[in-house]
């Protein structure tokens, strides 16, 4: 129900939920939210051990600059087909295998694995698009009828197993079944979603199945946040409780269907496992795990032979490395380890070399949002972040095309609100594509002096008119009270920060104090979200470099409510009756108005700060490689189309 | 002997004294016998030429060369070295000439405020489990076991996280985790010092615990902590560098040599080679010359000794 809707972020016991974001790096929070004489010679060998460290890095700089003739297309070899090799994120990995996934695995690069293997009902990103690829999906479209209070699927029947049983809606039933009794485990659970708000499934046929939820919801919002989670298993192979048990219907039973979630779910856990597994060797997608390294979490994956879907594999296989820095990702690439790597935004100078030796870059833009969270919660500065005011003024302050073009090198995209501006997405309102409040220190200074600011001894501004009149610094504002914000930001990215310095300096020179606080993101994640329920919260400005929210298999369309909805735990704590309303409306009320209603108002109502969106990489990738151009916004990388030459 | 004696009669005991020197050398003022021992060691001279000529660069620089190194400039990112900005500049715009001036403050005041503090505490701390023994001994020495069982690194890292980072909390934290081998080498000093003639006699005058460890014991090690201290200062500024170098230093836009590193390896593919030789040749630079000093101190101190057993 509904009611359920108004807690997205937490967990039935009030704890927030990691679960329901898409937050990056999501896998190293858990400790906290979820639930981070030596002798004279020994001091002069550390001295020269830095110049030797200087040295090599200089020496490095003056190789990486001069080298030529380096072979950067060596990737691709083995059996028929060649086999790539593709490079995760700094810092992520591929550690979870079934397509149900909990929730230290609920990020994009796990689903796009996972989807190589088992297709999603509907498929995330249509080329460079948005929204469903209805060619990959391994359904057909939805047909919504009874005023969007039933939807009829039709599976494709093209689509078998590997094992050469068709995919059917008893596949469906399965997944169901598995979900209704396994849904608080799963990463994508939000109380009054899926499986919540499907009163009952009717099975009218082999290839057929129908939902009827328990009242009328927006088709765009259905299709493209509920009904992509849906993963059809396959039951005549995991429908056992046991390695060594029959398959059989056990999952027929609640109680039955949770023993086969469990089981389920300890195998994906055990690793070491993964490439021996029969259980991870039925698919219906293009790709078959074949081996997996529990220690650097390098996968293999070999051709699906028996794939019967459209667009069948080139390759014989690829592999996807784990990388701990972007200086080892780049050397893989140079070695030729890699054949679709990705260019650090620090290291584009490099381009050049790189195209010279075999390679080609291409930005890699991507359907994602990137923001500075408000401490509304905070008790130091919740006060003053709830002034629509005071966050405009901040907002006057980040100059995104400043900071795209010097920062990213023009690698990034605007962002103007709960979804950046993405080329050429329906699901971006038209208001998005503009800046409601452009750069500009000079307005910033007229919305404080309009509201009783004065600059303060120090050169800080500090409120001279307290009072909540239209006029006045607002509620909770004493007189005298400097402003200024705490400014937790995640350390290791230098582009990033230097964005934030800019924004600091931008906000010293009209009299707000920003403090910067640098935190590894793990260490953010125990100590951001909302304050003041989860101690220390010491903020009142908090951003993660990169970006804030990925949109992806589990959410196409970007409503928002997971991030700004009430109870929400990575937009500070916002809440406002009107957005509320918003975002109801838009999971309810058909079509695009309603999600560009909540969309307008919270860019406007700057429920957090927009913040300019970096690309999601630029793609480093072997001239060798072709087929991988059409690059998906849901940063889903797509080796079906890939194929190497030479 | 009786020398000795009246020198505790008249509270007037000096280490140097002690120490038995011929009666001729005693005349002129130890200091300056310990100046021409350090003086004879050139590569210190050398060393304290250096690290002095580093101090005036940056402290009385900035009063001569005034370049922004607060205010972030996009426009001015990553510039080569130009009359306007002589050592370039880094990716925020800031002036590296300017920032390595005012980086060098920071990390020579870290690099000596937390070899002082780990100095006098580990002094005290090794001198009084030596002078005590016992129990008392092996408590306060397991205590620096314990401690230094503690990986640095994770130690700053739990620091940072709780703590906004300062200069002042970042001296306690490298302080907190260099007066352990300050405290052991004391301690050995102490249990050899406290056998001795005259802190046997101050004993037997009266002299209380406090009085005997401060007025005899101190002085007495005083040489092998003099030299301790300046490889303090070298490794607290390689620590105070470490930590920046893992975002653990203090909060832009403060700088030190160590963050400025960070930056320079940053870029090193980049080839601004104007972000990265600065900050490291001064890291290098001050660090051999505080070693060389203390290699120029322990001259002395050795001298002294040898002397002394002569």
């Amino acid at each position: 129900m509904r009611s359920t809707l108004t807690a997205p972020g937490r967990r039935p016991d009030g704890e927030p939920r990691l679960g329901a974001h898409r937050r990056r790096r999501a896998t190293q929070v858990l400790p906290a939210t979820r639930g981070l004489r030596r002798g004279r010679a020994v001091v002069a060998g550390a001295a020269l051990l830095l110049v030797g460290a200087v040295s090599v890095a200089a020496g490095a700089a003056t190789a990486g600059a001069s080298a030529t003739g380096a072979s950067a297309t060596g990737a691709a070899s083995g059996s028929a087909g060649g086999v790539a090799s593709y490079a995760l994120p700094v810092g992520e990995d591929f550690s979870w295998i079934l397509p149900l996934e909990n929730q230290a695995n609920y990020e994009d690069w796990d689903s796009n694995i996972e989807g190589g293997m088992w297709r999603p009902l509907y498929f995330a990103g249509n080329g460079s698009a948005t929204g469903v690829n209805p060619s990959e999906s391994i359904a057909e479209p939805p047909v919504y009828s009874n005023g969007d209070r039933t939807v009829t699927v039709t599976l494709k029947r093209s689509f078998v197993w590997s094992d050469g049983t068709p995919v059917t809606s008893a596949d469906v039933k399965f997944y169901f079944e598995l979900v209704d009794v396994g849904k608080t485990q799963l990463g994508n659970y939000i109380p009054g979603e899926l499986p919540d708000d499907v009163a009952s499934v009717s099975y009218p046929n082999a290839y057929s199945f129908v939902l009827h939820l328990d009242h009328a919801y927006n088709p765009v919002w259905f299709t493209g946040n509920q009904l992509t989670w849906i993963y059809p298993l396959p039951a005549q192979a995991w429908d056992l409780t046991c390695a060594t048990c029959k398959v059989g219907d056990a999952a027929a039973s609640p109680a039955g269907a949770k023993q086969v979630f469990d089981f389920l779910f300890k195998q994906s856990e055990d690793l070491s496992t993964y490439g021996s597994n029969p259980l991870w060797k039925i698919v219906d997608g293009p790709w078959t795990i074949s081996s997996f390294d529990p220690t650097t979490y390098a996968a293999s994956f070999t051709r699906n032979n028996r794939y019967s879907g459209p667009g069948k594999p080139k390759l014989a296989g690829y592999r996807v490395y784990s990388f701990a820095s972007d200086t080892a990702e780049l050397d893989a690439v140079r070695s030729g380890d890699i054949s679709f790597g990705f260019l650090p935004f620090s290291d584009v100078s490099q381009a050049g070399y790189f195209t010279h030796n075999g390679f080609t870059t291409k930005a890699w833009p991507v359907f994602y949002n990137e923001v500075v969270e408000l401490g509304y919660t905070s008790k130091t500065w919740g006060a003053l972040a709830a002034q629509l005011y005071i966050r405009q003024a901040l907002q006057h302050l980040i100059d995104e095309q400043l900071y795209i073009a010097r920062t990213l090198h023009g690698y990034g995209l605007q962002d103007y609100g709960p979804i950046a501006d993405y080329p050429g997405s329906s699901y971006v309102s038209p208001q998005l594509r503009e800046d409601p409040y452009p750069y500009s220190p000079q307005a910033a200074v007229k919305v404080l002096r309009a509201h009783g600011w004065s600059r303060g001894s120090g050169g800080i501004d500090v409120c001279s008119r307290p009072g909540t009149g239209p006029n006045d610094c607002g509620a909770g504002i004493a007189r005298g009270k400097q402003l200024g914000f705490s400014f937790m930001y995640s350390t290791g990215t230098p582009s990033f920060l230097t964005q934030v310095e800019a924004f600091q300096t931008a906000a010293r020179s009209i009299g707000i104090a920003i403090t910067l606080n640098g935190q590894t993101e793990s260490t953010m994640f125990s100590i951001g979200g909302v304050c003041p329920s989860s101690p220390p919260c010491n903020w009142g400005l908090l951003a993660y470099s990169g970006f804030m929210w990925d949109y992806g298999q589990y959410q196409l369309v970007p409503v928002g409510g997971n991030e700004f909805g009430k109870g929400n735990f990575w937009a500070g704590g916002y809440y406002t009756p009107q957005a509320e309303r918003l975002i109801v409306a838009a999971h309810e009320k058909p079509g695009l108005p309603p999600l560009y209603a909540v969309e307008d108002y919270l860019s406007t109502d700057l429920a957090s700060l927009w913040w300019p969106l970096a690309d999601y990489e630029i793609a480093l990738v072997s001239n060798k490689l072709h087929g991988w151009q059409q690059l998906n916004p849901y940063a889903n990388f797509h080796p079906s189309a890939w194929s190497l030459s030479g | 002997m009786a020398e000795r004696v009246a020198l505790l009669e008249h509270d007037e005991y000096t280490p140097a004294l002690a120490s038995g020197l011929p009666e001729e050398e005693d005349r002129r003022p130890v200091w300056i016998d310990n100046l021409a021992i350090f003086a004879a060691n050139r590569l210190a001279l050398g060393g304290l030429v250096v690290l002095v000529a580093l101090a005036l660069f940056c402290f009385v620089g900035p009063v001569f060369y005034h370049g922004d190194t607060t205010s972030a400039n996009l426009l001015n990112e990553n510039l080569p070295p130009s009359s306007q900005f002589p050592l370039g500049t880094s990716p925020e715009g800031y002036d590296v000439l300017a920032q390595l001036m005012l980086g060098g403050q920071s990390t020579l005041e870290v690099g000596f405020a937390a070899a002082l503090v780990a100095t006098v505490f580990g002094t005290l701390w090794g001198a009084f489990a030596g002078y005590v023994g016992g129990f008392v001994d092996s408590l306060l020495m397991r205590v620096v076991d314990t401690v230094l069982s503690i990986p640095f690194l994770f130690f700053v890292v739990l620091v940072a996280t709780l703590l906004q980072p300062t200069l002042p909390l970042i001296v306690v934290a490298i302080a907190s985790v260099s007066w352990l081998s300050t405290a052991r080498v004391v301690r050995g000093e102490t249990l050899s010092l406290r056998t001795r003639d005259y802190v046997v006699a101050a004993r037997g005058f009266g002299s209380g615990h406090a009085r005997i460890i401060l007025r005899h014991l101190v002085p007495g090690a005083l040489g092998v902590i003099v030299v301790n201290a300046t490889l303090k200062v070298a490794d607290s500024i390689l620590l105070f560098a470490s930590m920046s170098y893992l975002g653990l230093g203090v909060p832009p836009p403060a700088t030190d040599w160590g963050r400025m590193l960070t930056t320079g390896i940053n870029n090193v593919f980049d080839n601004y080679w104007w972000q990265l030789w600065p900050a490291g040749i001064a890291i290098v630079v001050a660090v051999i010359a505080i070693n060389t000093i203390g290699d120029g101190v322990h001259d002395v101190v050795d001298k002294r000794i040898r002397t002394a057993a002569a």
